[in-house]
């Protein structure tokens, strides 16, 4: 399995444990669809957080990166890739 | 118990107490009567850095654990309501700013606000706006370098003396949260003199006419400050004002038993009268229970769980319950004299009964409580 894809359903999951929804496409907008309420929003944040072990802070909130799956997993992918090369 | 001798393991609750009863208690019922918490309360959390309890060193705190916080936050609250406002409404703020402020003003303004050098409100809620805080109508319009600041926001406690002012508005980007001088021109604050409960947390009215808020005074980016900014401020509020409500029924315990342990009917003392004991009990089991909801929330927050969020709805609305169930119970084994102004059960139920309507009310709580059931549910 690919990173992108072991992300892409980590975060489906999260979804999936925060919405009562069966299933959302990976490219539906879930501002627009209306499935984020302030709640969800942070709890979907904390979990990336948890999970992935990065920290999310005012230079991520950029609405693109948190408004569908597959913008997330772009997301995190990415943060991912910084805190590997800050590492190095 | 003030004897201790029922109280839980509370790690570091007794210093907390002991500071709380010494330096805060005595200012509680003049704070109340007066409208004013007490300036040597506020200098004495100051003190001993307090202000910022939970903000980490780095940016001038004391980096205490959620969990001391709150045992802090309880026994503050135990000693006085109004105080514990103070500590609630100003850490939400710092704790906001170092979750979701710049660089910059995490270096200048979180600093001045751990040190308790300035005070620190929250300004959400309007007229028009409780609950839902998606219908807030204050505007922010960015000119330049400034933000245009228009509106009015009510219900803002410590508004009427906090040096800086988390306001949250609309903009044409979408929501903002800026930060706001108390000195800005086009602010004026009105005083609301007539709340029952909570007397001494300087509430205030907020008009906010053209008043113009640097831009680099915002917090998080534009269109994330209900949403992110203000929910953040709101779970760390939620988690002040739970463990106060611990702290007030635990202060309800210590004054009915004081009361019952002193005071003869019956030929008995009132404390050994089954009925007054299984009041007592109640008390005990509901403050404990509370608490170890609170603890559970802390324990989760220290390991930034994501499930810190429900847990800490869970314990705020809980606790607010136990809290007035207790001044209630504390008020009506007092007889007559609880039902006279000036008895410290009268403060306990009026400043109790506030805690079910800040920072998001009973029904809300059963709302977001239940949203969460149900998503959990249909997934079982």
């Amino acid at each position: 399995m690919s990173p992108e894809t072991h992300v892409e359903e980590v975060i489906t999951g999260f979804l999936g444990q925060l919405t009562p929804l069966d299933f959302i496409e990976p490219d539906t907008n879930i501002f627009e669809a209306g499935i984020v309420n302030s709640l969800l929003a942070l709890q979907l944040i904390n979990r990336m957080e948890q999970h992935f072990q990065f920290e999310i802070g005012e230079d991520d909130l950029d609405r693109e990166n948190f408004s569908s799956i597959r913008n997330m997993t772009q997301f995190v992918l990415r943060k991912v890739s910084d805190r590997c090369a800050t590492a190095v | 118990m003030r004897d201790g001798r029922l109280d839980p393991p509370q790690g570091a609750g007794p210093p907390f107490r002991a500071f709380a009863q010494r330096e805060i208690a005595p200012f509680a019922a003049a704070s109340d009567a007066t409208g004013n918490l007490a300036a040597a309360a506020a200098d004495a959390l100051r003190r001993e850095g307090f202000l910022g309890a939970p903000v980490s060193p780095e940016n001038g705190g004391l980096g205490m654990s959620a969990v001391d916080y709150g045992l802090l936050t309880a026994e503050v609250g135990r000693a006085c309501a109004s105080a514990r406002t103070l500590l609630t409404v100003h850490n939400l703020v710092a704790l906001t700013l170092q979750r979701w402020a710049g660089a910059a003003l995490r270096r200048t303004l979180l600093r001045d606000l751990a040190s308790g050098r300035k005070l620190a409100a929250i300004a959400l809620s309007e007229p028009a706006a409780g609950s839902d805080i998606q219908a807030i109508e204050a505007t922010a319009a960015l000119e330049g370098g400034a933000y245009r600041l228009r509106g009015r926001k009510a219900w803002t406690s410590f508004g009427l003396t906090a040096d800086w002012l988390l306001v949250f508005a609309q903009s044409d980007q979408g929501s903002v949260a800026l930060m706001a001088s108390s000195d800005t021109p086009g602010l004026s604050r009105h005083p609301i003199t007539n709340m029952s409960g909570i007397r001494g947390g300087a509430m205030a009215d907020l008009q906010f006419d053209d008043c113009l808020v640097p831009r680099e005074n915002l917090v998080g980016r534009p269109g994330f400050g209900l949403s992110h900014v203000a929910a953040t401020a709101l779970d760390h509020g939620r988690y002040s004002v739970a463990w106060g409500a611990v702290g007030l029924a635990d202060a309800c315990l210590d004054t009915a038993w004081d009361y019952l342990r002193g005071r003869r009917q019956f030929g008995e003392r009132m404390a050994d009268l089954p009925l007054a004991q299984a009041a007592l009990s109640r008390m005990f089991v509901d403050a404990r229970a509370a608490r170890q909801l609170c603890l559970s929330a802390g324990r989760l927050r220290d390991e930034r769980s994501a499930d810190a969020l429900v847990e800490t709805l869970a314990a705020k609305y809980f606790s607010a319950g136990v809290a007035v169930r207790a001044a209630n119970a504390n008020a009506r084994l007092r007889g007559a004299r609880g039902l006279t102004a000036s008895d410290p059960a009268q403060r306990l139920l009026r400043d109790a009964k506030v805690l079910e309507v800040i920072e998001g009310g009973v029904e809300l709580h059963e709302l977001l409580i239940a949203r969460q059931l149900t998503s959990e549910m249909v997934h079982a």
